[in-house]
């Protein structure tokens, strides 16, 4: 399979991410949600002889279309009562003049966009489902050919899930930033209530259904869900409150962990072929590098200190708690300690020496030096390295953040 | 006689001292100890001890021990100079030490010791050489991760007893829990030591997050989490009961009080004996720190209104653990059981609130720290030859072992707080103490007291007098020399009734 269009589909869906956080009028960001969404769908669809992935991308392109079409009514709605202004201040001002600000309309506007935006802050249902199908489907297809297999073969899902809920959530996150304040700046209440009941169907429920999954991608993808939901608190605690600088800090940790992650599970899957969590059983016997890196990922996306990912949490909270969120950030004290629970499962199953627990994966584990799996090894040190170290420099990160805004 | 001004930071390096008029034949050792030691030597040590061994091969496991035990004796006679420059005339934290981190929020790494740190302090340097010193022959696979995490967890509990800023002591206090996670995990002898590691983890968890929202309030209704200026602050009542209730979720794990001690027997007896030495001797430790630098001092009406809740779960486990080991089979299960029922006595001591109970209590801490740890390293010795723990097994070793009957015998009478050893010191005063209070509760403690003694002796009878049972057990050797080492430097603390001159006077608040 050719790597110069998945390269090119990742390369295009960043360009399109990177212009939509700096969007600044309704034709750009449309234009480069389009960018994106499109390059993710064909980045899903990329291993093409699977009928599973096929399914995945016709599902997530029907979905992402509607979407889209919604985006586009809202933004519709926004160009008619701001009186035919396109840029974002513009249509705030615009909004003032023609006193349409508490309108009706905004609310059909606000409602749409959020609709729209469920699509791409908030992982689907879609895209979690299909894609680990897709990844277990293309395991079994894998393990048929045998012999040696290019990087980008039937295994690419994985880094494409990975990618795409990365990218998908900065994106958004950025979007969601821009436009809830200069443009609803006078609906305040109202998207605060909704972005908070976002955020605690997010939270309960993403933690929640991931204690129950048996695939550890897509566990991962529900608690990126939980992730999510606490991101939503720092966008609803606003610039006042250096809600947006613990929203960037903690993406920027989130990234790392995220990542660090879906690494150590590629290399994992790459070396045994499988993405069931039983089979996880034993790995510290055969690799402990991999399998330290790979505990400390999760400890860190469980927000253990002294790791970098309980100072974002902390900050986050922190700074929802000062905006006086009190029920947001309870419930997410609360949920962390159970995204801590499944979590600890892995690492505890990680550690284990009974013979009987460990899948013929394992015992077969073969620590194969080929080159291709270097670069995913370094690309894990670095993340591991970035998300236990990461807290200790918060502060010149923070101030960043803070300088940044608006 | 000048110093000259050095920034808070040094690493370790003792200041220059400039001696004008001195004549040219002053002791050395004397000018030594005028020199100003820094908290920052004694934090890292154990940090670039560990990231040198980082560094070294596998393969040359005797050299990674070597160096682990020598940096681990280094760290003690640092910690041992700091006492004998310990000023003990004054309240004060004393070597005080900051470093500026978030200074937006007002949170720094705010370092210092006092009176109560201080000995804790000695105690954790002075146990972990011991403990790398037992995993010495006894650990065959990954005996370079086995230095290092003792070395890092060393680092920790250091960072713990000497962190004034309530922050960041919760930080450490909760990075404990990874390094022992590990040991248990990883070096533990059984089979469900996986799910001890994990039951011990999520316990502890679960009650450090109202903790952690507990600190976020005081912060922002104070703006700062510097211990001293919280000392200051007034709380309202309503609040201080809920600040009190969340910092006692998170101690109340730790101590272990009943209902959450089930975590404590099932950890010591997956642990590796230097995983138990270090929990016993340090980690139950923590959580009475907990409770003596921060809610007595921070909550004082809270403190009052739950003084009656405290003692009456102290009682309740005080009777109910020492009942329950009699029961046991296990030989760590009895021991790890006896430590709840002592730092339970703890408790009592410390929430009678006047001077011979607080008093008490930290000496009971300490000398708990070593008799449990001796302890545990009786039952380790047992271990490693038979590999069963199992009491059934054992008897009439007397007869095959006599050193180690000795030194078991030892530990045992001080573990029941004969007189003549330093736990006895520390009940009796706790006695004295809660009997001002609430001579019912004393009563209660007593009564745990000669459970105490019956559980002690007989596991004593049990597995040492008696016959030798020729069934199960083979063959048998005395503590080689390496063993006696380990023992002795505890026999010569437990058998301290009379604690050295410097014990600082007026550390109460």
């Amino acid at each position: 399979m050719a790597v110069t269009e998945f390269l090119l589909f990742i390369l295009t869906a960043t360009l399109g991410g990177m212009f939509l956080c700096g969007a600044n009028d309704l034709t750009t960001i449309f234009v480069s949600l389009e960018c994106l969404s499109l390059c993710s769908y064909l980045l899903s669809g990329y291993t093409k002889r699977d009928v599973r992935s096929n399914e995945a991308i016709m599902k997530y392109l029907l979905m992402g279309g509607t979407s889209s079409s919604i985006l586009a009514y809202g933004l519709s709605w926004l160009y008619g009562l701001s009186g035919g202004e396109i840029e974002l201040q513009e249509i705030a001002n615009g909004l003032i003049n023609t006193q349409m600000y508490n309108s009706p309309g905004i609310w059909i506007a606000l409602l749409s966009i959020t609709t729209c935006g469920k699509k791409t802050v908030i992982p689907t249902w879609a895209k979690t489902s299909l894609l680990p199908k897709i990844q277990l489907n293309s395991i079994k297809v894998k393990q048929k050919k045998g012999g040696g297999i290019p990087l980008f073969d039937s295994n690419s899902p994985t880094p494409v899930v990975a990618f795409i809920s990365v990218i998908s959530k900065v994106a958004a996150s950025a979007l969601a930033t821009r436009i809830f304040d200069i443009i609803f700046y006078f609906s305040l209440n109202e998207w605060h209530l909704l972005l908070e009941i976002l955020a605690i169907l997010s939270m309960i429920l993403g933690n929640l259904i991931a204690i129950t999954q048996t695939s550890i991608k897509r566990m991962l993808a529900y608690s990126s869900i939980g992730q999510i939901g606490y991101i939503l608190i720092g966008i609803i605690d606003r610039d006042s409150n250096n809600g947006y600088a613990s929203m960037i800090t903690y993406m920027l940790l989130y990234i790392f962990m995220n990542l660090g992650t879906f690494a150590c599970i590629v290399l994992f899957s790459l070396r045994t072929g499988t993405d069931n969590i039983q089979d996880y059983a034993g790995l510290y016997m055969k690799d402990p590098f991999s399998a330290l890196s790979l505990s400390l990922c999760l400890l860190s996306l469980g927000g253990i200190p002294p790791l970098a990912g309980f100072f974002g949490k902390l900050y986050l909270f922190w700074c929802g708690w000062q905006a006086g969120s009190y029920l947001l950030v309870s419930i997410g004290l609360f949920m962390s300690v159970i995204s801590i629970y499944y979590y600890l499962k892995i690492i505890k199953l990680l550690m284990t020496e009974r013979n009987k627990e460990i899948t013929p994966y394992v015992q077969n584990y073969r620590l194969s030096s080929s080159i291709s799996k270097n670069s995913i090894e370094f690309s894990m040190i670095v993340c591991v390295m970035a998300s236990t170290l990461l807290g200790i420099v918060m502060n010149p990160i923070v101030a960043i953040a803070q300088d940044t805004l608006f | 006689m000048d110093k000259p001004i050095t920034p808070p930071f040094v690493l370790g390096a003792p200041s220059a001292v400039v001696l004008p008029t001195n004549p040219p034949n002053v002791s050395m050792l004397r000018q030594f100890c005028e020199c100003y030691f820094d908290l920052s030597g004694l934090i890292l040590c154990p940090v670039l001890g560990s990231i040198i061994l980082l560094f070294i091969p596998n393969s040359r496991i005797r050299l990674i021990r070597f160096i682990g035990l020598c940096v681990s004796l280094l760290t003690f006679l640092y910690s041992l100079v700091l006492w004998m420059q310990f000023d003990s005339s004054t309240a004060e934290f004393q070597f005080v030490g900051t470093i500026r981190w978030l200074p937006h929020e007002n949170i720094n790494l705010y370092m210092g010791l006092d009176g109560i740190s201080l000995f804790f302090v000695v105690l954790t340097t002075f146990l972990i050489p011991i403990c790398i010193l037992v995993g010495w022959s006894s650990i065959e696979s990954y005996g370079k991760e086995y230095v290092i995490v003792f070395l890092i967890c060393e680092f920790l509990m250091i960072a713990v007893f000497c962190m004034l800023d309530l922050l960041l002591f919760y930080v450490f206090f909760e990075s404990v829990l990874i390094p022992m996670f590990i040991t248990i995990g990883v070096w533990g002898s059984r089979r469900r030591k996986i799910r001890a590691a994990y039951q011990f983890f999520l316990y502890t968890l679960l009650g450090s997050v109202f903790m952690l929202l507990a600190i976020l309030l005081i912060f922002f209704q104070t703006g700062t989490t510097d211990l001293q200026i919280l000392l200051t602050t007034e709380f309202s009542e309503r609040r201080q009961i809920f600040l009190w209730i969340a910092f006692f979720a998170s101690f109340s794990v730790k101590v272990p009080m009943v209902p959450v001690h089930i975590w404590l027997p099932e950890a010591h007896v997956e642990a590796p004996t230097a995983g138990s030495v270090i929990l016993a001797g340090i980690l139950l430790k923590l959580g009475t720190y907990g409770f003596l630098r921060f809610s007595i001092p921070m909550f004082p009406e809270a403190t009052l209104c739950f003084t009656p809740f405290i003692y009456t779960l102290s009682a309740i486990a005080i009777l109910y653990t020492s009942l329950t080991t009699l029961r046991q089979i296990d030989l760590k299960k009895i021991i790890a059981y006896s430590s709840v029922a002592h730092m339970n006595f703890v408790t009592i001591g410390m929430f009678s609130l006047n001077i011979q109970g607080i008093g008490g209590s930290i000496l009971l801490m300490l000398s708990h720290g070593l008799v449990s740890s001796a302890l545990f390293l009786c039952v380790g010795v047992l271990y490693d030859r038979h590999k069963t723990r199992l009491v059934k097994y054992y008897g009439g070793l007397v007869s095959t072992m006599p050193n180690f009957s000795t030194i078991f015998l030892f530990f045992t009478l001080a573990n029941m707080s004969l007189p003549g050893t330093s736990s006895f010191v520390g009940e009796f005063l706790i006695f004295v103490g809660a009997f001002q209070i609430n001579s019912l509760v004393a009563t209660l403690a007593a009564l745990g007291m000669i459970l105490g003694a019956a559980y002690s002796l007989w596991l004593y009878n049990r597995a040492v007098l008696g016959n030798v049972k020729p069934n199960f057990l083979h063959k048998f050797s005395d503590p080689n020399g390496r063993e006696v080492t380990i023992f002795l430097p505890l026999i010569v603390g437990g058998a301290t009734v009379e604690l050295p001159k410097k014990w600082p006077k007026n550390k109460m608040v």
